[in-house]
């Protein structure tokens, strides 16, 4: 009797032990450290115009971060997606500036631009060359297209800095009345090396809990995943914040160097957070209110007749 | 316990778990036959025509690229529609139009406005038959912009959105409660003539709230869906054509001036369009069991002298009991 309740005690256990320890066994199942970038709050200027920033961060996405300066010759990029007359996109070089002891970006939108942010760094350790990329792409919804812009001069970005090229398909995707995320649709993207697509090679997607998800690209280079669907309901009921990060990451050796990519994916729980629309919503009261008027002299006056017909 | 207390008790339990149950933690999304626009973020239900409106995603050309595989969407829009169409057939067969009375948030918040407009003593509006008869199509009209002509433009050339939802009067009036005004920004996602229409129309809606009894709900679409489905539903509004005594009481009270139950001579069952089974005609019926509500087919609330004389606090005064409006007897 005894022994058949420690027996089972310990089959529990062992359970336990397994299922705890899960997670943890998947999060670093890539191994090596890799370079990505963090969203930090969005902030709202004053002028309409909306700023996000980002931290580039080191090691493993959520909390194994290793120290930044172990890379060298960071550079940052910005596209709000136009493009020259070859078609290809047009980038802004980023000023790298730091908060906190880290490497910080700021990119700031007047209006309603679509963002792509690309970074790259280098490193060289045991005999071996690592080149890492990170990228990211989201909405800027700044709401004063007449705030001043500050863009520069646009850069050409050495090719290397665009090897791994990690695209998703996701982020235009918006509930159209509500301009709130569809949560619940799958998230298409696509993986290229040196411009060919990067067929039947290991993905990793990991979120901010640090669970992973492992995919496999297909023949295009295409992998399709999706979002637990509770996570977002459970920080939007608390009230924590407005948006949650995802990072997909994969490698590729040729010879003795080693590429490293990242791709960040930003979930906002609405784009309404995102958008500034005090300087046009008293356009719609004062509608609003002087039709709340019309009305009710309407209605008095035809209520006199003791009928009312529409 | 009085029914219409309960009721009133039950409606604001409703409307603070609809509307404010995301702060302790309850979120129903969805999955309830209910006005609360999706717009603010912290409402623990949200609108339940949108999902049913799903599948004009099917050409979305955003959402194309994120198609696992083609016509995905048309498939998830579609499984969305029939889904939700089965919770509907399931809340109906479940509660009738108890949903409209007792449940619905914007049926609450039109209630509650009533109550502001009789504690300033103003009398409600009267419609003439004539302006009856040309509301009537409205709710059939609306269902058509909320799943017909969506359905139309998902195999069509043109990705659209929800055509009720861009000039829905609830997603103006219900949100601020929420602290939420953004649908009354103009040009705000559905476009500028959109908002426009939508900042109109709410604000025509919230006058005749105001002056008319629950005017919403004589062109609510979900009203019509829950009719169309009404008599698969386990709860039925019966009235004994035998005992009544044509009093009139039933009319007087009804808060949509819904006469039919009044005039019903030979059909059981009673229960009309509009009528919200707020049960305040069988509150005000002096005969015994002339109205009644079964479920299972077993009377759970029926009419009596006894009962209006309990509710009124005074004997003998039966007819016109609860009523004060200029209605005809
Ligand atoms: S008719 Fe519509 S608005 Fe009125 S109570 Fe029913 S669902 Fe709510
Ligand atoms: S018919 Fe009766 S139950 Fe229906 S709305 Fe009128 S009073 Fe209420
Ligand atoms: S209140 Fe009752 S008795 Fe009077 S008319 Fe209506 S059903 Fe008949």
């Amino acid at each position: 009797m005894r022994f058949y309740r420690i027996f089972n005690l310990s089959i529990f256990a062992v359970f336990f032990v397994l299922a705890a320890g899960l997670p943890l066994a998947l999060a670093d199942s890539s191994g090596n450290d890799y370079m990505w970038l963090e969203f930090d709050k969005k902030i709202k200027n004053a002028d309409g115009s909306i700023t996000q920033p980002l931290f580039i961060r080191y090691g493993q996405f959520p909390d194994k971060k290793q120290d930044i300066r172990a890379l060298s010759r960071i550079e940052a990029f910005y596209t709000f997606g136009e493009k020259n007359k070859k078609g290809e996109d047009i980038f802004y070089k980023l000023k790298i500036e730091e908060k906190d002891g880290l490497p910080y970006v700021l990119v700031n939108s007047n209006r309603e631009n679509w963002c792509m942010i690309l970074v790259s760094a280098r490193r060289a350790a045991d005999g071996k060359a690592y080149e890492y990329s990170a990228k990211t792409t989201f909405f800027l919804l700044g709401k004063n297209k007449y705030a001043p812009e500050v863009k520069g001069v646009p850069v050409e970005i050495d090719k290397g800095n665009k090897r791994f090229d990690i695209k998703l398909y996701r982020e235009r995707v918006k509930e159209l009345i509500t301009y709130s995320r569809i949560r619940t649709f799958p998230i298409r993207v696509m993986v290229a090396f040196d411009g060919r697509p990067f067929s039947n090679r290991d993905i990793n997607i990991i979120n901010e809990f640090g669970e992973l998800q492992q995919k496999k690209t297909d023949r295009s280079g295409v992998f399709i995943y999706n979002l637990p669907k509770n996570r977002q309901d459970f920080k939007m009921k608390r009230r924590e914040r407005d948006f949650e990060q995802d990072v997909i990451f994969s490698g590729y050796s040729v010879g003795n160097v080693v590429y490293l990519g990242s791709c960040a994916v930003l979930f906002d729980f609405s784009f309404v957070n995102e958008g500034q629309y005090a300087h046009i919503l008293w356009q719609g009261m004062a509608i609003f209110i002087i039709f709340v008027a019309l009305s009710l002299v309407y209605a008095l006056i035809l209520r006199k007749k003791f009928k009312f017909n529409l | 316990m009085k029914v219409f207390r309960i009721r009133t008790i039950t409606q604001i339990i409703f409307f603070f778990i609809l509307l404010y149950g995301s702060y302790i933690g309850l979120r129903f999304m969805n999955f309830m036959p209910t006005w609360a626009c999706t717009n603010p973020v912290d409402y623990s239900s949200a609108c339940y025509l949108l999902p049913m409106q799903r599948f004009q995603y099917g050409l979305n050309p955003y959402l194309m690229y994120s198609m696992p595989f083609p016509g995905y969407f048309i498939i998830q829009g579609w499984m969305a529609f029939l889904i939700f169409f089965l919770y509907l057939i399931i809340f109906i067969i479940i509660f009738n139009k108890l949903w409209c009375g007792w449940i619905c948030p914007f049926g609450t918040l039109q209630d509650g406005i009533s109550f502001i407009r009789k504690k300033l003593k103003i009398r409600e509006t009267q419609f003439s038959e004539k302006t009856k008869h040309s509301i009537r199509p409205i709710k059939y009209l609306l269902i058509i912009l909320n799943f017909v002509m969506p359905f139309g433009f998902a195999f069509g050339a043109v990705a659209a959105t929800p055509i009720f939802c861009r000039i829905c009067p609830v997603k103006t009036l219900l949100p601020p409660l929420h602290g939420n005004i953004l649908n009354l920004t103009i040009g705000f996602p559905p476009g500028v003539v959109y908002s426009i229409i939508t900042c109109i129309f709410a604000a025509f809606i919230l006058i005749m709230i105001f002056f008319r009894e629950r005017f919403f709900c004589t062109i609510c679409p979900i009203c019509a869906m829950i009719h169309i489905f009404h008599k698969s539903s386990l709860l039925q509004f019966k009235k004994n054509v035998g005992a009544c005594d044509s009093c009139g009481n039933c009319w007087r009270v009804c808060p949509v001036d819904i006469k039919e139950v009044y005039l019903e001579k030979k059909k059981e069952n009673v229960i009309q369009e509009n009528c919200n089974l707020c049960l305040k005609c069988i509150e005000a019926c002096p005969q015994k069991g002339a109205l009644s509500i079964k479920y299972f087919n077993k009377t759970i609330f029926s009419s009596s002298r006894e009962y209006l004389e309990k509710i009124i606090g005074r004997k003998g005064k039966k007819k016109n009991a609860t009523d004060n409006s200029p209605r005809p007897g």
